[in-house]
């Protein structure tokens, strides 16, 4: 959230105004009209970006090719929305972007999708009871409306709701009819996300619960009514859902339809190629850009923000994204509110600490969590939680700030302008623990997670040498499985973390647990704020900490029962029914990755239908750990050595690295030198986290690459 | 044939001491003398051969130790899982089990030598007892057969018995 | 030892055996709810098995609280015992005599309460046996490469060398009990005890040989406890356990809490059993520059620490010591201090060495510094480890405080009953220090 203040499209214009002006760019002289209004001082004064770093900016983004300027965000969710973004490509065009780093080919796919006010006019008729019979689906809008728009009181008004969900939530507790709907795991379905990708959804299990797909459900309707019946033969939804594929798609392929449809359910779709959209810039362009508008009067703007995790409130009743750390604040099971440490200073609130947030439209209460990332002037609460409904783990749990937004619109556009809102801010008095899983910011020169400026990179790196004297001779078996941990890459999301859950049947513990940190995730985002040279700044770095498999690991000798063991293979054996939990592996462990079962967990009907069956459930008062998801080593090795071979590169995927985005996470064979892990550890960035105990950890982390050149 | 228990009961040491000289002198072999606490000048004057129990001390200790090292080596070898790159037969932690069943075993049989010593080997043909023994007064046993049991009796007499008591097998 | 006494032979008798008449109310006053605390921390340690060691204020990354601090103090307690009945014998310190019997039994006792806990802090109690080398159906031996092997064999023996140690010493005396009482069970109960003991010089000659032994070895056993259970931390490479001060830093620190026990035990039993003429102010004074010196060595320790923290340039070290003395758990840092370092200094007065009250209150705040200074060693160490992700903060639950006030009643429970069955002050070696009954006063000694 660098920029994310009322000024973003200034200071766009400001960044592109310098380039033209300083020349750095040949293109953008027919522009001057309109970037002459966006001096430099002046976009200063507004953004309180300093010159000096408007100016690195421009010189830097206009001589470091490609570059990409990315409108989005909370920055562009403002009255000025659509001018903002403009503005943003005003500078990717200066910059000489247009064609070469975007092309306006592959964009969102709006197509069938109702306009906001669309919404208001059916909130309007409903209203004045001109609506005889709603169907709801696949959406909560008495949740993520808000209150001003209306919704819940309309929707009393019409006589017959009917619900198509798989979860009881706020606008279904209000329906006449409830359709219980299959889950996304258990239905048929397709969708087109942006132009050219055809996404197909199939079910990965029969329906647990007696439910039926809305699909189904329509089906069944139409066939007994006299008019429609005979425009759907079809008997189920499957059936329709492949003949409307036939339909569309048969003729491109140039396959047979049962291979391009057997093509398509294996890669999860059908990619069509999408041509670059050819734009030029419409003469005409002069004068300002519209400010954006707020409402209320109090002294910080409000932003509200769609969580990762939960989105608009969608993901608040699965128990594994509850319990994901945030990744900044590392949060869990609640909300709060991101105010700035000396915004919090000046009212008097340290971590934890409740204040009311006040709007005109309405106010929430909830706990401080004091930011260094976000502006002393402004406060932010993420979307999601603050559920009246919506099952037992999202239920009466953190607030919803869609709640107090006034109703407003994107002049432009005329979607809902999410960041037009001033609130009031006051301290309660009340205080609870803000149940985080890492309490602090700072790496207290621990060299946890390292960085290398790109100077440094540069002149050279020294070589490195992970090797330490040890006190033992040569051990005889090696350290043949690694991971290498790219921070560099990661962002945080903990989708490691989720998958790693799943795979390995962790149990979630809920918020009073890890209040008191007992959490059970074998993996964790490590993130610490790194002080930037540029004063006010600051730098996150990000680091996902896991058993490191260590060649002297501490954890093993220290075991009385031989529970804990290094394997042939050199993974750290975690033998669960020999273990009598004296817990002195974990006070051993120097990177403090082991959890222990302190209770006898369960998974409640129907989680326990995620349970791997591969892997052990652990039982009360034994220790656990990450084995690099040691039952797909061993599945891969059986199937290697059915096939007679060694196993492939790149064949065993452990969860965490499988589930990365962004490739951060890569698992392989030490052994191999030509494995792609083997080449990563020998990378120049490559450091072993606590090298100095000589632990022989398995794991290379790459250094984060910063940079600095001006 | 020893088969008569003389008995004299003292309350003091050094009356108790000089009638031991003289039972020697006089040539009486099995005596035996109780007392409340150790004293040393009945055991210089008693003259008994060194208390064996320090074989069973060394040898036990000895059992420990080799026991300790057998114990710890082929356990470990039994089944070698490795832990922490140590070798299987590590011995910088093994000393420490060694160490403590050495301890171990030398104190039990230290113990065992005790009671075999001390109760399970007589050398009189009757146990004589007083209660006081155990309180302040000191006794004098004499073994010897039947003629000489008025010598015996004498010569405890003379040198200060305040009582004197007689047994027979 | 000279002193001026009136006792006599017959008298020790008289007034060690008096201690075991007929329970007294006050003893029952004592003895009954002492039973129920015990039948609490039963009570606590049967909840935390039904619902999980979750009962109890672990929390990431500090898995061992106040169990195991409680175990440490318990054998450190133990150690003074040994101390006191087997170092000083074989340095012939006469001072001990009055005192040893019932140091002797502390050490039994703490003992028998020290080992309950690393029982009860398992994860699955209920397969405790596992940490003993058995045959098995898994075909599996223990580790002995763990220091928590060491611990087994190391309290074991203790335990077994220390009962066998407790009991031979009192065999003359259960003895002389035998003699004494008339009534038919007790008569019985203390003929077995005593082995048929009839004191005859041949009993002696090897009854004194082999507990010169017993002494030789229970001196090195102390010793090796107590470093054992150091080096349960210092073996490990966290951040203020991993240490070579550790073993002698531990061995001090457990005589010197041993030594705060026994006064506090002591006087007490002194008064109501009169006992002023058995346990004399000598012994007392004994007791207290045994417990200046080791003091000063714990005192020495604690700045060594710091100064190492510091020298070593590592910033997880010093960060750990830095944090113990300014952290959240400071409090308890500083009552360590307190009570260790500062607390005893007014024992280089020899009038303060001489005035039970004061050595009483000392002894009491010795205590309490003792097991601060476990508990600052394992839960400060485990709260700041090298990776300050995992940090986090230790809160202690009542299932805790339970059992940790259930092993206090277990240990007086005992401690009770022994006063009540078993000589107190040992009849025999007390002898040994009177005047030997001679009919002409000019002998020696």
């Amino acid at each position: 959230m660098g920029f994310d203040n009322p000024g973003t499209g200034m200071l766009a214009l400001g960044i592109a105004n310098v380039i033209v002006s300083e020349g750095l760019s040949n293109r953008g002289g027919e522009l001057s009209g309109l970037l002459s209004g966006y001096a430099i001082d002046k976009v200063s004064e507004a953004t309180g970006v300093s010159t000096d770093t408007i100016r690195q900016i421009a010189r830097e983004f206009s001589s470091t090719q490609p570059s990409l300027a990315i409108g989005g965000g909370t920055a562009v969710t403002s009255t000025n929305a659509t001018e903002t973004l403009i503005a943003i490509n005003i500078l990717n065009y200066v910059a000489g972007n247009i064609g070469e780093t975007i092309d306006f080919g592959r964009t969102i796919n709006t197509d069938g999708i109702s306009q906001f006010s669309d919404i208001l006019s059916l909130v309007d008729s409903m209203s004045n009871g001109g609506v005889d019979i709603l169907m709801v689906y696949n959406t909560n809008p008495v949740f993520t409306l808000p209150k001003s728009a209306g919704f819940e009181d309309a929707i009393s008004k019409v006589p017959f709701v009917v619900s198509f969900s798989s979860f009881m939530d706020e606008t279904t507790e209000k329906a006449t009819l409830i359709m219980p709907d299959n889950t996304t795991i258990e239905s048929w379905g397709d969708f087109i996300p942006s132009t050219g990708i055809h996404g197909l959804i199939q079910p990965v299990m029969t329906p647990v619960f007696n439910t039926k797909g809305t699909g189904d459900v329509i089906l069944a309707v139409t066939a007994n009514i006299e008019d429609l019946k005979e425009r759907y033969k079809q008997t189920s939804y499957y059936d329709y859902l492949r003949e409307s594929w036939k339909t569309a798609y048969s003729s491109q392929a140039g396959l047979s339809f049962d291979s391009f449809w057997n093509k398509a359910l294996e890669n999860g779709g059908y990619y069509a190629d999408v041509q670059p959209v050819q734009v030029s810039l419409s003469g005409g362009l002069s004068g300002a850009l519209p400010e954006a508008e707020f409402s209320g009067d109090g002294d910080y703007f409000f932003i509200a923000y769609p969580s990762y995790k939960y989105y608009d409130g969608r993901g608040a009743n699965k128990p594994w994204l509850q319990e994901l750390p945030d990744a900044l604040s590392t949060g869990v099971w609640d909300s709060w509110v991101e105010v700035h440490p000396d915004t919090a200073s000046k009212l008097g609130v340290k971590l934890g600490d409740f204040v009311v947030i006040e709007s005109p439209q309405g106010s929430i209460e909830t706990q401080v969590y004091p930011y260094p990332g976000i502006r002393p002037d402004t406060v932010a609460v993420m979307i999601g939680q603050g559920h009246t409904s919506y099952g037992r783990y999202a239920k009466d749990r953190g607030v919803n700030p869609v709640g107090i937004l006034p109703l407003t619109t994107d002049k432009l556009s005329g979607g809902f302008a999410w960041f037009t809102s001033k609130v009031k801010l006051t301290k309660t008095g009340k205080h609870a623990q803000f149940v985080q899983t890492q309490y602090t910011t700072h790496q207290h020169d621990r060299g946890i997670a390292q960085e290398v400026t790109l100077t440094e990179m540069q002149k050279g790196l020294p070589p490195v040498d992970h090797s330490l004297p040890g006190f033992y001779p040569e051990k005889e078996y090696a350290v043949p499985l690694g991971n290498g941990d790219r921070p560099q890459k990661c962002t945080g999301c903990g989708a490691c973390v989720t998958a790693c859950y799943a795979e390995n049947n962790i149990p979630f513990v809920g918020k009073e647990l890890v209040a008191k940190r007992r959490d059970m995730a074998w993996i964790k985002i490590e993130r610490y704020f790194e002080k930037s040279d540029n004063k006010a700044g600051f730098e996150t770095r990000f680091l996902p900490m896991l058993c490191q498999q260590c060649g002297n690991a501490p954890c093993e000798p220290v075991c009385p029962v031989y529970a804990t063991y290094h394997n042939p293979e050199g993974l750290n054996g975690m033998v669960y029914n020999r273990c009598v939990g004296t817990r002195y592996c974990s006070n051993n462990c120097s990177y403090s990755v082991r959890k222990f079962n302190w209770f006898q967990y369960k998974f409640p009907e129907p989680l326990n239908w995620q349970l791997n069956p591969d892997v052990t459930v652990r039982s009360m008062g034994v220790m656990e750990k990450c084995t690099f998801c040691v039952q797909r080593i061993n599945f891969a090795k059986d199937q290697a050595k059915d096939k007679g071979r060694d196993v492939l590169d790149g064949e065993v995927q452990v969860a965490c690295a499988q589930a990365c985005g962004s490739d951060a996470i890569v698992f392989g064979n030490l052994k191999d030198t030509e494995s792609k892990v083997s080449k990563l550890s020998e990378d120049e960035r490559g450091y072993k986290v606590l090298q100095m105990l000589n632990t022989q950890s398995s794991i290379t982390y790459l250094k984060k690459v910063k940079w600095d050149k001006a | 044939m020893n088969n008569q228990g003389v008995l004299g009961i003292f309350s003091y040491v050094d009356l108790t001491i000089n009638a031991v000289k003289k039972l020697k002198e006089e040539g009486f072999k099995t005596i035996r003398v109780f007392s409340p606490v150790p004293n040393h000048e009945i055991e210089d004057v008693m003259d008994e051969p060194e208390s064996i129990v320090r074989f069973f001390t060394l040898f036990g200790a000895m059992l420990g130790a080799s026991c300790g090292v057998g114990f710890t080596v082929l356990t470990s070898m039994d089944w070698p899982l490795p832990v922490s790159a140590k070798p299987i037969v590590s011995i910088p932690p093994f000393i420490v089990i060694i160490f403590e069943l050495t301890i171990l075993m030398g104190a039990l049989s230290t113990l065992l030598g005790l009671l075999i010593n001390s109760r399970l080997r007589r050398n009189a043909p009757v146990d004589m007892y007083d209660p006081r023994f155990s309180e302040d007064k000191f006794g004098v046993m004499v073994a010897c057969d039947k003629g000489n049991v008025e010598k015996v009796q004498d010569i405890l007499n003379s040198h200060g018995a305040e009582e004197i008591k007689v047994d027979g097998i | 030892m000279s002193q001026q006494t009136s006792l006599t032979y017959a008298k020790v008798n008289e007034d060690v055996i008096r201690m075991l008449d007929k329970p007294t109310v006050k003893w029952l006053a004592l003895f009954v709810p002492t039973l129920g605390v015990v039948g609490f921390g039963l009570f606590c340690f049967l909840y935390q098995v039904y619902t999980g060691l979750g009962a109890a204020g672990y929390r990431h990354p500090v898995f061992w609280g106040v169990y195991i601090t409680d175990f440490v103090f318990w054998v450190g307690i133990a150690h003074s015992g040994t101390l006191i009945s087997a170092v000083l014998y074989l340095f012939r310190a006469n001072f001990r005599l009055s005192i040893y019997r019932i140091a002797e039994g502390m050490t039994v006792f703490a003992v028998l309460t020290a080992g309950l806990f690393p029982i009860i802090h398992l994860g699955r109690p209920w397969f405790f046996y596992w940490l003993f080398p058995y045959p098995n159906q898994r075909e599996l031996w223990v580790n002995f490469k763990s220091p928590l092997l060491w611990d087994v064999f190391a309290v074991s023996t203790y335990l077994t060398v220390s009962s066998v140690f407790f009991f031979v010493g009192m065999i003359p005396d259960l003895a002389a009990i035998r003699d004494r009482v008339t009534e038919k069970p007790r008569k019985i109960l203390y003929s077995i005890l005593s082995l048929g003991w009839k004191g005859s010089n041949w009993e002696w000659l090897h009854y004194t040989r082999a507990y010169l032994f017993f002494a030789a070895f229970a001196t090195p056993l102390v010793l090796s406890v107590h470093s054992v259970v150091s080096w349960d931390f210092a073996m490990a490479n966290l951040p203020g356990w991993h240490t070579t001060i550790f073993a002698p830093y531990f061995v001090a620190g457990a005589i010197f809490s041993g030594l705060g026990m026994v006064i506090t035990l002591t006087v007490p039993i002194r008064k109501i059993f009169s006992l002023e003429e058995y346990i004399t102010l000598d012994n007392y004074d004994g007791m207290a520059k045994l417990i200046i010196v080791t003091s000063l060595i714990v005192g020495y320790a604690y700045g060594v620490e710091f100064f190492m923290a510091w020298y070593s340039g590592n910033p997880a070290e010093w960060g750990q010591f830095y944090y113990r003395a300014t952290g959240e758990y400071a409090l308890f840092y500083w009552i360590m201090v307190f009570c260790n370092v500062l607390i005893p200094l007014p024992l280089w007065f020899k009038s303060v060495r001489r005035n039970i009250k004061a050595l009483f209150i000392i002894s009491i705040f010795i205590n309490i510094g003792m097991w601060f200074e476990r508990f600052n060693i394992i839960v400060i160490s485990l709260s700041r480890g090298f990776d300050p992700a995992s940090w986090g903060i230790y809160k202690v639950s009542w299932v805790e405080i339970g059992i940790t006030l259930g092993s206090f009643a277990w240990f007086f429970m005992f401690f009770l009953i022994f006063i009540k069955t078993l000589p107190a002050v040992s009849i025999a070696e007390m002898k040994e220090i009177l005047p030997v009954p001679k009919k002409e006063a000019n002998g020696h000694e």
